[in-house]
């Protein structure tokens, strides 16, 4: 499986909100836990809305989420 | 172990258990190495019409047996979620599956070709459709832990 070069911050950003859990944003934004731990990961870059539902559970731009790394 | 790996492995192992136990059924007491043509068709088709239905009220049981379980032993509903991810990887894991039957198909055109006629048609068959199943799971269980 090619890396992905979507990177994203879900682990600080999750971290610095009180230690969110990560099936509290996976209840939160609507997905299982599996995705969010996937996501993390970087084992699957998420679709628009959910990067979007993801950006506001967090109150921060979606930039600042989600990166591109080239 | 996730929830839908461990359904996906469920899955595969209820397709592969029902069509070996009931292919040895049918092969012990209904299976006639005298049949003509026209029979040797009928006995394939009832075969496979049943085990349709049958694989169908099988995968439903044993399903609904190992939600009850899995949500006493995890004490968590995750498993009512189907999400964007779980579409994605149920999208690759249909189409590696269905390649593997397309293929099997082939193999069996192929076997009547060189004149082995239908019994051997008919088992390349049920075959692709074990196999494919097999992929079809072992592909679920990869996605699911390299990601997509």
């Amino acid at each position: 499986m090619a890396k992905l070069k979507v990177k994203n911050k879900i682990r600080t950003l999750r971290f610095m909100n009180g230690e969110m859990t990560q099936q509290q944003l996976a209840e939160t934004v609507g997905v299982s836990r599996q995705t969010i731990v996937a996501i993390e990961k970087e084992k699957y870059s998420p679709s628009l809305e959910l990067a979007f539902k993801i950006a506001q559970t967090f109150k921060v731009p979606l930039e600042e989420v989600f990166f591109y790394e080239i | 172990m996730s929830y839908q790996e461990k359904k996906a492995l469920l899955n595969m192992m209820i397709t592969f258990g029902v069509m070996i136990i009931y292919g040895s059924y049918v092969y012990n007491n209904n299976w006639n190495p005298n049949f003509n043509t026209d029979e040797e068709l009928q006995f394939w088709a009832k075969t496979l019409l049943f085990v349709i239905p049958v694989q169908i009220v099988i995968h439903i049981l044993v399903h609904i047996l190992f939600s009850i379980i899995n949500s006493i032993a995890t004490k968590n509903t995750e498993f009512e979620l189907t999400d964007e991810f779980d579409k994605i990887i149920d999208l690759k894991a249909s189409r590696n599956s269905s390649t593997t039957f397309s293929l099997g198909m082939i193999a069996g055109f192929v076997v009547i070709y060189m004149g082995y006629g239908l019994t051997y048609f008919f088992i390349s068959l049920i075959a692709a459709g074990m196999i494919s199943e097999i992929v079809d799971g072992i592909s679920r269980v990869y996605y699911y832990r390299q990601g997509v």
